[in-house]
């Protein structure tokens, strides 16, 4: 290979596409002085395009924006941008939302309450403050319930409590330190269930090892094995709900351990969050908006079809929440350790 | 039969047909736009297709997923650009041949294997349906952690003059891919508490930068277009056609081989591609020409990545399990227009499952005809000077990683995997092998990691279970198949001259 001098006229041509490029990515500037929301809104999403929070943000953008526009009468912008801001599960996102986002209120997020937790459980340095992110609402807690390889002999809560004193269950979980493996250690500690976790990486992944007979039982979402729970490819041994979601399935409650209903779920849940220190003005017509959006027919009727209860909390119940789930990975904490160790 | 008409006849309607254009068309701009995919486009596309009827909003996904592999293709073998992460198995061969003047052979070798890999796509969604459940049972992450070290395997066909090179590239390779958090553990590996190396480095930045950037430095350096001034453009797309149906056999085993892949949550067409490609190289006669310019290594990537989208699909409509990222953004769709996918939908929505299938299929073929509609143009492109091409390759590579995630390090990643590409190429070292490590790597890691945590009999599950004993066999096979052959014709030799020396 004969090298020669770079020619510079090439390199001007690099330079001056590239900065076409920055300029075509540079965000719109709000502007400042008009009724809130005056321009877009960029609405940080912490997972990949498709995931439920992501279909979920896309979904509400439309009724969220009308609502805007209806609180906060002659606003002209309102438009939700939904950004994928993937990275150190969760953590970028976060990162981003508390040192980089102004808080004009022209950035909000959805996330996964279990995420903010997960730098302290892996004992790295966490970026950021939790208590001092805007906690602006909560639409849903996540459903969770327990489900069997079809095949495995294991048809009911207790039959599972049986089988496990024989021989220790192989419970599936996702990935070590998600929230449903946290909710899931909880679960067997609290209950005294022998069972050794196996990680899968992802939820369709624990579903494949659930059905391959790979993994006898796993605590997930409602949602991703509802399908499967229809056509009877695995069994629906219990439901961390009040009320039966099955006529001939039990709740949690109903087995004897109604305390786990707050922890398992909720610490898995979304919230919409706004960078610390949001502008007050901007922080009261989004909550509004919100709260106004939970009582729109259209957006319910949205939300039940990709199968999200709405169960929405703000202002001080927001905060008892926050506080909640604080309490119990602290709480959780020395017996997490054991496992994560 | 009117249930299975209904649904054609609903597609090729004036308004329905004009979204699968639409959409036929956005799949082949996104595959050829680095850095954007089938994903991103379909995820742009849920809150438009919402308020449509369920029908439209299905053809107008389901045709962007299924053209926007062939206009990666195309990139990745005109200038060296894999569109996306799968695209990269193309460029193997398909770049060589378009330096050898051959870009209209691998462009029309890809474009058939594409629109007959939709068709195999279509038919096995149909066929394989009713027995997607005894289908998962058969593979699980043994059989997985056998084929990625099936595909690894392809390193030492793929590694230039030195397989030594090949396998430390390989092994650099694998290691770029444990940056970041691990997928199964809470734990960041190698990122020195940076945040950025926290998710890991991606792996199309690492191919746009080592493979495609690299090369617009070298043809820079070397003041020369892609293909050289005494080069003809000799080849055409009718020789192209012809290959492909002279290597039926090979056609046949790169569909079966990715369906296989595609069914399985999260291995994804890149891994199909790589496995396929690694299995061409050990299966077919004077493999010596791969990744110098066999069209024969287009072929069995390019089916490899257009056959795995049936068994991608299956699994997301049949059980509610998305086998990949684009999949699970299908499955929302399913969910926002009221259809959970799962077994009942055989029964309930037989009319979504025809349309699905039968829009597979005729988008792949009105992409692959937009896609050669641009590709006359582009391939003059290859005769430029490089003055002119270098330039764009490098801001376009800059760019494409720059969208994917929007992080301003993945441009800079991207220049300095393209100067280690630059250095590598000039040493002796194929950046081919570090790209199999970066995506055969972390499937095998992966699996092994789950086929242990789950076994009861530690590491001889690989060998309990039938079908992973079979991959594993194939493996031995083909590893030392060359030495046994060699050794037969020793002897054979060595009897004929003993023979004449009696």
């Amino acid at each position: 290979m004969k090298d020669r001098p770079l020619g510079m006229r090439p390199l001007g041509t690099i330079a001056s596409m590239l900065a076409l490029f920055a300029v075509l990515c540079l965000p719109a500037q709000a502007p400042a002085k008009d009724i809130y929301p005056a321009g877009d809104i960029n609405f940080i999403c912490h997972t990949k395009s498709g995931g439920a929070f992501d279909i979920m943000a896309r979904g509400m953008a439309p009724y969220f924006t009308k609502w805007l526009r209806a609180v906060s009468p002659g606003a002209k912008g309102g438009e939700l941008k939904v950004k994928n801001m993937t990275g150190g599960n969760g953590g970028k996102a976060c990162q981003y939302m508390f040192s980089d986002a102004k808080p004009d209120g022209y950035t909000i997020g959805d996330f996964n309450r279990g995420n903010f937790y997960r730098f302290v459980l892996s004992g790295e340095k966490m970026p950021f403050d939790v208590m001092k992110f805007s906690w602006l609402f909560s639409l849903s807690n996540v459903t969770r319930v327990m489900v069997s390889n079809k095949k495995s002999g294991i048809t009911s809560w207790d039959g599972m409590l049986a089988a496990a004193k024989k021989e220790p269950l192989k419970w599936a979980v996702g990935s070590i330190g998600a929230s449903e493996h946290i909710e899931a250690i909880y679960l067997k500690e609290l209950v005294g269930i022998p069972a050794k976790f196996t990680t899968w990486g992802s939820q369709s992944a624990v579903l494949g090892a659930i059905i391959r007979g790979d993994a006898h039982v796993t605590l997930i979402n409602l949602n991703a094995v509802k399908t499967l729970i229809d056509a009877k490819e695995v069994n629906f041994l219990v439901s961390f709900t009040e009320k039966r979601l099955h006529p001939q399935v039990p709740t949690i409650k109903e087995k004897g351990y109604g305390q786990t209903l707050g922890n398992v779920g909720g610490p898995g849940g979304n919230t919409t969050i706004g960078p610390p220190r949001m502008d007050p003005e901007a922080r009261r017509i989004v909550v509004a908006a919100a709260k106004k959006m939970v009582t729109d027919p259209e957006f319910l009727a949205f939300a039940k079809t990709i199968g999200s209860d709405i169960d929405p909390l703000f202002d001080k119940d927001m905060d008892d929440l926050i506080a909640a789930n604080s309490r119990f990975y602290e709480q959780m904490g020395p017996t997490l350790k054991k496992y994560l160790e | 039969m009117e249930q299975f008409l209904a649904p054609l006849y609903a597609l090729l309607q004036g308004q329905n047909f004009l979204l699968m254009l639409v959409g036929a068309f956005i799949g082949v701009i996104v595959g050829i736009l680095p850095g954007i995919g089938a994903m991103q486009a379909m995820a742009l596309m849920i809150p438009l297709t919402w308020k449509m009827d369920v029908i439209p909003a299905f053809i107008i996904m389901v045709s962007i997923y299924a053209t926007s592999k062939f206009g990666g293709s195309l990139t990745a073998i005109l200038f060296n650009i894999p569109g996306d992460n799968p695209n990269a198995v193309t460029l193997i061969d398909g770049f060589p041949m378009a330096k050898n003047g051959q870009a209209r052979t691998a462009i029309g070798a890809s474009a058939t294997v594409s629109v007959l890999g939709g068709l195999f796509s279509s038919l096995s969604l149909l066929v394989f349906m009713p027995v997607m459940y005894q289908l998962i049972l058969l593979f699980g992450p043994a059989e997985f952690f056998m084929l990625a070290l099936f595909g690894l395997t392809a390193i030492s066909a793929v590694s230039a003059k030195s397989i030594v090179k090949g396998l430390i590239a390989g092994g650099i390779g694998i290691l770029i891919a444990t940056v970041g958090y691990h997928p199964m553990v809470m734990k960041a590996r190698y990122s020195f508490g940076i945040l950025y190396l926290r998710d890991g480095i991606n792996m199309i930045t690492v191919m746009l930068g080592a493979l495609a950037m690299s090369e617009a430095i070298k043809l820079w350096m070397e003041g020369s277009s892609i293909v050289d001034e005494g080069v003809e453009l000799s080849g055409s797309y009718r020789e192209g056609v012809k290959a492909v149906f002279e290597n039926i056999p090979l056609f046949i085993r790169s569909c079966l081989i990715a369906w296989v892949i595609g069914i399985a949550p999260g291995a994804g067409s890149g891994t199909a591609g790589f496995v396929s490609y690694g299995s061409a190289t050990k299966t077919c006669k004077n493999a010596g020409t791969f990744g110098k310019g066999d069209v024969r290594g287009v072929i069995a990537g390019d089916t490899a990545l257009h056959a795995c989208q049936g068994g991608d699909i299956l699994p997301t409509i049949t059980m509610g399990i998305p086998g990949s990222a684009a999949m699970a953004i299908l499955m929302g769709a399913f969910l926002i227009h009221g259809i959970p996918p799962g077994p009942q939908i055989v029964t309930q929505r037989p009319d979504l499952i025809y349309l699905i299938i039968y829009t597979l299929f005729i988008a792949h073929c009105i992409g692959v005809a937009m896609a050669l509609a641009l590709a006359g143009g582009m391939e003059k492109m290859t005769k430029m000077r490089a003055e002119l091409i270098a330039p764009l390759i490098i801001v376009f590579c800059l760019m494409g990683s720059y969208i994917i995630r929007e992080y301003w390090q993945d441009m800079l990643a991207t220049t300095v995997f393209a100067i280690l590409g630059y250095y590598m190429k000039k040493h002796g070292y194929h950046p081919i092998p570090l790209v199999l490590g970066i995506i055969l790597g972390p499937v095998a890691e992966v699996s092994l990691f789950q086929a242990l945590s789950s076994s009861d009999n530690g590491a001889w599950v690989f060998f309990t279970r039938i079908p992973s004993l079979i991959i594993f066999l194939c493996i031995l096979t083909v590893i030392f198949w060359p030495l046994v052959e060699r050794l037969y014709k020793r002897e054979k030799v060595s009897e004929k001259v003993s023979g004449l020396d009696m």
